[in-house]
């Protein structure tokens, strides 16, 4: 073999050589030439046959090693059909949840109807008074899952149960917006054992340019930097101080990587409905009535209320001496168009006062569009190592009323139907792992009188970032084993306003200060105290 | 009152003593540094649509970078031809927190 090998390639290799020779002592060093490799040849010729002697002469397999294999394949095979058909990846977590609250409501006025004679507003003295829930348990299971329908295609969604240990399957309404129900924060409000439907997306990612879009119901809701206090992964697009709620809408992201910038930075654009006016919402007809404490009121050409955002979203690395920093750089605007008075069309644990303050027993809907709203937003989480991290935010809104106000006496656009108003906020904290197993964190947000921000999926009896007013949090998380923690902590609302949380006031929000004996449709606590324990397990 | 002076000074306590913990490198393998590394040396050829595949912590298991590293191989040559064994701990501290069986982030863009 190796020689018939080694003529076929003298006779190769010589074969051009004799036709181009111009004289012997050409031929010579040719021929010369030719032997060197030649003899590099039979080298590695010779090299390649002890390699197959070796091989040939490899010890047998162990005795039994091929049954073995033959088992293996066999076990295999099943494990890749069920892993195959396994169409769906899970993951999850459960929480349980003991919480202490304390509300200090200062003395307010009680609106209480209309005299039917002079059809003036009624109103009862409130003397300041504290109000104790010392028990308080609850119980949030969460399952996520995803699935990668194809190369592009990418599904993800999480189910989500949230209930009050002896609930009586009501949900909780304390006259903060976060906690009238509905499908912005269905997950979020502790109600029954239901599992609600949280997210559900489908995102497609294109394969030749930098561009996903996302489309169902999306992962808006604890978006940053509520992940810093969570001690999680971060858990949705847009800034906690914009918006915080179950969106049903469209996202669309651009990577800018090719104008060089970092690795990682997007665009993104993305469009949701804030109320459907039509099916669903409040009219049943395009014309219609309803009872308020004023009496019948009429409802025509109510428009779909619309949001459209923009995002920047930037992530940074670098070595600072032999410390890793890495950061994320958030900017966000939003436009709200045509905002309802009530925020919400269907209304189920929301008791409107009906005539002479009975409730109202029949259908609630918006009344009005109030007009739009622009919304900034700011970002910046910047970890310093391993275990350090701190991150501020802030927000501002400008409110451009329609001179309409609510047919409920809810008023207008940030308490004001025919000027525009302004409103900020900041919010900033630290956390810090002290061991492998503790960490300790601390956080303030401010909110200005006339702050509103939309978040109503906070998920806390109180919604921190909406709080017009002063709020602390501190905070230890004891992982005391792989994937489980107890988080311990205790908030500290101080309010200066009333309504926090709603885009809408029966009046201007300076006639809201809770120092001063205001006129109110509900109490507003003036301070909150909410110590809270939960054990978290994530799976 | 009283109350939020007292954050307030626990709040710069811990921020201090922060300060201290960075500067003071930890002996345990860092996520982050691991990260770093990540994105400054694999992934000039591991990038989303390079020629020799992108890698991702997503493409493996917790188990499957365990035993990756535990090789050492990178192909036919050594992990150690790009990162040293130090480095290479942290890498691996990365991949581990956010292989495939870790938890995910979620946003809208995926
Ligand atoms: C100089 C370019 C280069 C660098 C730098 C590099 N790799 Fe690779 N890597 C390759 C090539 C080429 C392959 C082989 C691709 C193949 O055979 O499919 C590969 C394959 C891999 C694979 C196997 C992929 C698979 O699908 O199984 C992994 C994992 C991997 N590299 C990880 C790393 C890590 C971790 C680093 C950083 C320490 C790194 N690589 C740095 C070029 C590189």
């Amino acid at each position: 073999m190796k020689k018939f090998i080694l003529a076929g390639l003298m006779a190769a290799l010589l074969l051009p050589v004799g036709l181009m020779a111009q004289s012997n002592e050409d031929l010579m060093k040719q021929i010369e030439a030719l032997k060197q490799q030649l003899q590099s040849l039979e080298a590695k010729v010779a090299a390649q046959e002890k390699v197959v002697a070796q091989e040939q002469a490899a010890p047998a397999p162990a005795p039994g090693l091929e049954k073995e294999v033959s088992n293996l394949d066999a076990r295999l095979s099943k494990v890749e059909v069920k892993t195959g058909s396994d169409r769906i990846n899970w993951g999850g977590d459960l929480r349980v949840g003991y919480g202490y609250q304390n509300w200090h409501i200062a003395p307010y006025q009680q609106f209480t109807g209309f005299n039917p004679q002079t059809h003036m507003p009624m109103f009862q003295q409130v003397p300041g008074q504290d109000w104790n829930n010392s028990m308080d348990w609850s119980l949030r299971m969460r399952l996520t899952m995803n699935a990668q329908v194809n190369d592009n295609l990418k599904f993800m969604g999480r189910l989500s149960m949230y209930q009050l240990y002896g609930g009586a399957d009501v949900p909780i309404f304390n006259g903060s917006p976060n906690t009238v129900l509905d499908s912005f924060n269905s997950a979020k409000i502790p109600n029954s054992d239901v599992l609600h439907v949280e997210r559900a997306l489908m995102v497609y990612r294109f394969t030749n340019i930098p561009f996903s879009f996302a489309i169902g119901r999306m992962n808006t809701s604890d978006g940053p930097p509520l992940e810093i206090r969570d001690e999680s992964e971060r858990d949705g697009t847009p800034m906690a101080i914009m918006v915080n709620a179950e969106v049903d809408g469209i996202h669309a992201e651009y990577g800018l990587k090719d104008l060089g910038l970092p690795d990682g930075t997007t665009i993104g654009m993305c469009a949701g409905i804030g109320y459907e006016s039509g099916f669903g919402g409040g009219g049943q007809t395009a014309e219609s009535y309803t009872m308020t404490p004023f009496g019948v009121a009429r409802i025509n050409g109510m428009r779909d209320t619309k949001v459209v955002g923009l995002i920047y979203d930037m992530p940074l690395m670098w070595m600072a001496g032999n410390t890793v920093n890495s950061a994320e750089f958030i900017l966000g605007y939003n436009r709200f168009n045509d905002m309802m008075d009530i925020p919400y069309g269907a209304l189920l644990n929301f008791p409107i006062p009906g005539p002479y303050a009975q409730s109202s027993p029949q259908y609630v809907t918006a009344t009005r569009n109030l007009g739009d709203m622009d919304q900034y937003g700011l970002t910046w989480e910047h970890h310093i190592g391993d275990n350090f991290v701190y991150f501020v935010s802030g927000g501002f809104i400008k409110s451009h009323p329609n001179g309409q106000v609510s047919q409920y006496g809810f008023g207008g656009l940030l308490g004001d139907p025919n000027n525009s108003r302004t409103g900020s906020a900041y919010y900033t904290g630290v956390r810090w792992k002290a061991t492998p197993k503790w960490t300790l964190g601390a956080e303030f947000n401010h909110g200005s009188k006339r702050w509103y921000t939309f978040t109503p999926s906070a998920g806390e009896p109180s919604d921190k970032l909406a709080a017009r007013g002063d709020v602390w949090e501190g905070y230890v998380h004891w992982n005391f084993n792989k994937n489980v923690m107890l988080k311990m902590g205790y908030i500290h609302y101080d309010y200066s306003t009333a309504y926090s949380g709603w885009q809408i006031a029966p009046a201007n929000l300076d006639y809201f200060n809770l120092n001063n004996n205001p006129q109110l449709f509900y109490p507003f606590p003036k301070t909150v105290k909410n110590a809270y324990v939960m054990l978290e397990a994530r799976f | 009152m009283t109350s939020s002076k007292w954050i307030k000074t626990a709040v710069i306590a811990a921020g201090l003593g922060a300060m201290v913990a960075a500067a003071a490198a930890g002996a345990k393998p860092s996520e982050t540094k691991g990260k770093y590394y990540m994105l400054k040396t694999c992934k000039p050829c591991h990038k989303a649509g390079s020629k020799d595949g992108e890698v991702t912590p997503l493409i493996h298991t917790q188990a499957q970078w365990k035993t990756y590293f535990e090789a050492g191989k990178h192909g036919k040559e050594e992990l150690t031809k790009y990162l040293t064994k130090e480095q290479l701990l942290d890498l691996e501290a990365f991949l581990v927190a956010h292989a495939s069986d870790s938890p995910q982030p979620m946003t809208c863009g995926g």
